[in-house]
């Protein structure tokens, strides 16, 4: 039984800009080569076989405050730093909560996140991994800058262990604001879209995780004889919070629902992967 | 209608032997009656062979596969068009340049597709008449003069030659089987059995392989052309829904397949463009610490340019069926979010003998005016046309993608029943076959002024009446709401009017759809569980099942005109050594004995079935519970796999294997008893 249930909301402050080349209306459809794409090596989540027993206390980096919304209507928010033991019983809402993944699971509407309290079995009976996700918009693309580390529950406290930040190439904006963006690896070709976006995705190899936070990422294989595609669904309202959260007003007003999807497909036959984007509208 | 039943009387002659037909050197034009005959009985092999060598016109670059429309470049450069017409034993001549029919060509049967061979002669299948027609062009452009007529197994449709013209290889449907033919004379150098209804073909860039499609089961053979090679080898195109459509509460769910006629081969255009700048290697993007201030920008490369062509590529258009749940359900389709029919294009990495797209990958709510009924498919650079029955459109995908089908980029209405399609990269033009309408449709597929349409004529006292034609029209209507309110078309399970070897859910549980074409006659009442004493009954509740809203009388009637006319497969005779005749024999005692009272429901003269309703067991199903079904009728029982109301069955042999003396008695057979029994049915 949780006596104490913490809210954590990640802060995220939200630049502003805009780059990436949209994919007109009438032809809806769009070829990128792979080399085309800037090559990153992603940062990966912390791994589990990191994971520290306990979390020493430390400082905690201004900008990765943990927020717990109203207790009520009306009420204002609080904001704690994650050394204080929250007692309250608090489902995480958005939009605060956008950016922060939790043990690389999709942190969606209503997760419970607690701490500080007194029960040492299951949930906090160990560190978690914790990634924060801050999107900002550059002349370069979209900008996203990462924090990966950790939290106990036991204690409130969390960790940023190790930052980074990349510039992600534009593949389909929607009412000017950029839905589909990549980068891409070795042999793979990472996608991320808006996070509330609604994803499917599978390849000639199976079916790929959909990693949710500010953005929703999936990663495609991009090698002979490989083939594979994303697609996401979005609300005129999901495409509006998204642009909202960008700091970019809608150029247009937003489709009552947009489709964006990517493919990547390399056969035995082909030089190099070959990515399409299309977008279409209802 | 044709409702032809074979007898023992072909069994016992033990070898059939197989003629082949001499068109001697006569030039045929439209003066002559038209005289559909089988194939006399005489080897002509050399009679095939090109008399005037470089003569007439010549096949245009980089197409060596067939369709129902073929085009050629006459000596003084105007483009021709050769139609396969359906519904006469004529082969048209048009100028595509001139908008008008040169010629009407007699051929021995009825056409179904033509193909212009390497060195100019003209190939066309004759799928009643069982046999491959070849013509030799004259000097002038519609002059055509028939070499020979080769016997091929039953039901001839697609072919498709090797580059060099050193081969030329012919589906048969109803044989199912892939002849494959040397390249001039014609002379059999090998026939190959595949899977079900195989439909078009095409050959690898290597020279060396066929790839076939199949009407149904989702399937794609591939045959190696030479001699003494390994069996077909079968590429699967089931798909299932991605993680994250629909209804997600269901998980992975195999999706079946049908309408599999099309196939279509990478070929690349010349696209007069200069090529692209080497590529420029990104560097590393930088990872570092976010600054307070806003992120430099990452060193933007030189854009390399995307493919323009799409090397190695098989594309198999077909469609995803989800046919419900085995479950009793009051209405035909889909559980699993997405619609019962998506249309899909498979892409098959040729090389790789691989197919790459296995799952639907779409937002469940799209999908309205898909392409349900594809029938004719070609590539050229990066892109995929496609004809649809149904919608009457070619339409245009974006080879390049996962599933092309997603990726529609442009679609143009042509006149009803598009079944042919040919590409004339050189002018930037598609010709469009619309059969139902007689019309040929010009396309500039860069420009935006509308199709240039071309009639041809009609012999008189042929094809359809007006009536039957209206309801071969709506028979292949998808998108109507009338029929269905998921889109689908009568021709969506019964492609060709047979059975899409589907097991579908319905009110009364599991139950396969049955062939049309054939076995309407005397084979009353109707449905599974013969509640329905008429057709126009049973069109009724099935559209019920559909959802759809019905038609008006004049258009049933005319659906049903059609339905009763729709043409059986013409059963060539086939060559038995003398072991398998005796098989058939025994079987043919066998089903006719007392002992396995296989006749007492299944009775000849009752279009193989005895109009009664009879009490099942359910196969032996533990705690299945016993039903009364209507006797099926057996017309072309060996065609129809799978097997028994609920499609259990793979095979006739393995439905005889598990019975439980409720459905005859076959129990006390010996195995070689049983199959011979198979053997048998596989005549009817």
């Amino acid at each position: 039984m949780k006596r104490h249930v913490g809210s954590c909301v990640a802060a995220l402050a939200l630049g502003a800009g805009l780059a990436g080349t949209a994919i007109a209306a009438e032809t809806r459809v769009k070829a990128v080569a792979f080399a085309d794409l800037p090559r990153v090596a992603l940062p990966q989540p912390a791994q589990d076989a990191q994971r520290p027993k306990k979390l020493e206390e430390r400082p905690v980096p201004e900008d990765l405050l943990l927020k717990a919304p109203p207790t009520a209507p009306g009420m204002p928010s609080r904001t704690r730093t994650a050394r204080e033991p929250v007692s309250m019983s608090v489902e995480l809402a958005r939009p605060g909560l956008a950016g922060f993944s939790f043990d690389r699971a999709a942190v969606g509407r209503g997760l419970n996140v607690s701490c500080g309290g007194t029960q040492t079995y299951g949930y906090y009976a160990q560190v978690h991994s914790l990634r924060w996700e801050r999107v900002s918009l550059s002349d370069g693309g979209l900008v996203v800058d990462t924090a990966d580390g950790w939290f106990d529950p036991r204690s409130c406290a969390i960790s940023a262990e190790r930052r980074s930040s990349v510039t992600l190439r534009t593949l389909v904006t929607a009412s000017g604001v950029p839905v589909a963006v990549a980068v891409r690896g070795d042999d793979d070709v990472t996608l991320f879209f808006p996070g509330e976006a609604q994803v499917a995705v599978d390849t000639s190899a199976g079916s790929p995780p959909v990693t949710r936070g500010t953005l929703a990422r999936v990663t495609l294989p991009a090698r002979k004889g490989f083939a594979g595609s994303a697609l996401a669904v979005m609300p005129s309202s999901t495409v509006a919070r998204w642009a909202a959260s960008l700091g970019k007003p809608l150029v247009e007003p937003a489709a009552a629902e947009l489709t964006v999807a990517v493919d990547v497909v390399q056969t035995v036959s082909d030089e190099a992967p070959i990515i399409t984007a299309r977008a279409s509208t209802r | 209608m044709r409702a032809r039943v074979a007898t023992g009387a072909l069994l016992v002659s033990g070898i059939v032997a197989i003629g082949t037909g001499c068109g001697g050197a006569s030039p045929r034009g439209s003066t002559a009656p038209p005289q559909p005959k089988q194939a006399a009985a005489a080897p002509a092999a050399p009679a095939c062979a090109r008399v005037a060598p470089g003569v007439g016109a010549k096949p245009l670059s980089n197409r060596h596969e067939s369709s129902t429309v073929a085009l050629a470049r006459a000596d003084g450069g105007a483009l021709l068009a050769y139609v396969a017409d359906a519904d006469e034993p004529t082969l048209h001549v048009v100028d595509v340049d001139a908008g008008r029919e040169l010629a009407v060509v007699d051929l021995r049967g009825t056409p179904e597709q033509v193909l212009v061979l390497a060195d100019g002669r003209v190939a066309v299948t004759l799928r009643q008449a069982n046999a491959v027609e070849v013509l030799e062009p004259g000097a002038s452009g519609g002059q055509l003069t028939s070499r020979c007529t080769v016997p091929v197994p039953t039901e001839p449709i697609a072919m498709a030659e090797t580059a060099d013209g050193s081969a030329l290889t012919v589906t048969s449907g109803w044989a199912h089987t892939l002849s494959v033919l040397d390249g001039v004379t014609l002379t059999k150098r090998r026939e190959v059995d595949v899977a079900r209804e195989p439909r078009a073909v095409v050959i690898a860039d290597d020279g060396r392989r066929a790839f076939v499609a199949h009407v149904v089961n989702a399937t794609t053979s591939v045959v190696d052309l030479e001699e003494d090679k390994p069996e077909p080898r079968t590429l699967s195109m089931t798909t299932h829904k991605a993680p994250g459509i629909g209804n997600g509460s269901v998980g992975p769910k195999v999706r079946r397949g049908c309408q599999g006629y099309a196939l279509a081969k990478a070929v690349d255009v010349d696209t007069k463009q200069p090529a692209p700048p080497p590529a420029v290697e990104a560097p590393p993007a930088v990872i570092a610490p976010p600054k307070p201030t806003k992120p430099a920008p990452v060193p933007q490369p030189r854009p390399v340019p995307p493919p323009q062509t799409v090397p190695g590529r098989v594309f198999a258009p077909f469609v995803t069926v989800d046919p419900g749940e085995a479950a009793r359900v009051a209405y035909y389709g889909s559980t699993d979010g997405l619609p019962t029919e998506v249309s899909q294009v498979s892409v098959i990495d040729a090389p790789a003998e691989r197919v790459l797209t296995r799952s639907v990958v779409r937002n469940a709510g799209e999908g309205r005016g898909e392409c349900l009924l594809p029938r004719a498919a070609m590539a050229a650079g990066t892109n995929l046309y496609v004809t649809c029955l149904g919608i009457d459109a070619l339409v245009r995908y974006d080879a390049r993608a996962f599933d092309p089908a997603r990726v529609e980029t442009r679609r143009w209405s042509v006149p009803a029943g598009p079944t042919g399609l040919g590409l004339d990269a050189a002018t930037g033009r598609a010709v469009v076959w619309s059969q139902f309408d007689r019309a040929l449709s010009v396309i500039g597929l860069e420009q935006t002024t509308p199709a240039t349409v071309i009639t041809v004529s009609r012999k008189s006292g042929t094809g359809l009446t007006p009536e039957q034609a209206l309801g071969r029209v709506l028979y292949h209507r998808s998108g109507d709401g009338r029929i269905s309110t998921e889109g689908m078309a009568c021709a969506s399970c019964h492609p060709d009017g047979r059975e899409d070897a589907i097991t579908w859910g319905t009110t009364d549980g599991p139950r396969q759809t049955p062939m049309l074409a054939g076995r309407l006659a005397d084979t009353a009442p109707y449905s599974w569980n013969g509640n329905h004493q008429s057709l126009e009954i049973h069109f009724h509740d099935t559209v019920r099942r559909l959802r759809g809203t019905g038609l008006g009388p004049s258009e049933e009637a005319a659906l049903m005109a059609y339905v009763r006319t729709m043409p059986a497969p013409n059963v060539a005779p086939r060559s038995y050594s003398i072991e398998q005749a005796k098989r058939i024999e025994m079987g043919r005692a066998l089903f006719h004995s007392a002992e396995t009272a296989c006749s007492s429901c299944h009775m000849p003269d009752q279009g193989w079935g005895d109009g009664a309703k009879h009490a099942i067991s359910g196969g032996g199903a533990p705690g299945a519970s016993a039903l009364s079904l209507d006797t099926p009728s057996l017309r072309f029982v060996g065609g129809t796999a799978p097997y028994f109301h609920d499609g259990r069955y793979a095979t006739l042999l393995e439905m005889l294997n598990a019975t439980d003396h409720t459905m005859g008695y076959s129990a006390q057979l010996t195995r070689e008893q049983r199959a011979a029994l198979a053997a048998y049915m596989e005549t009817l």
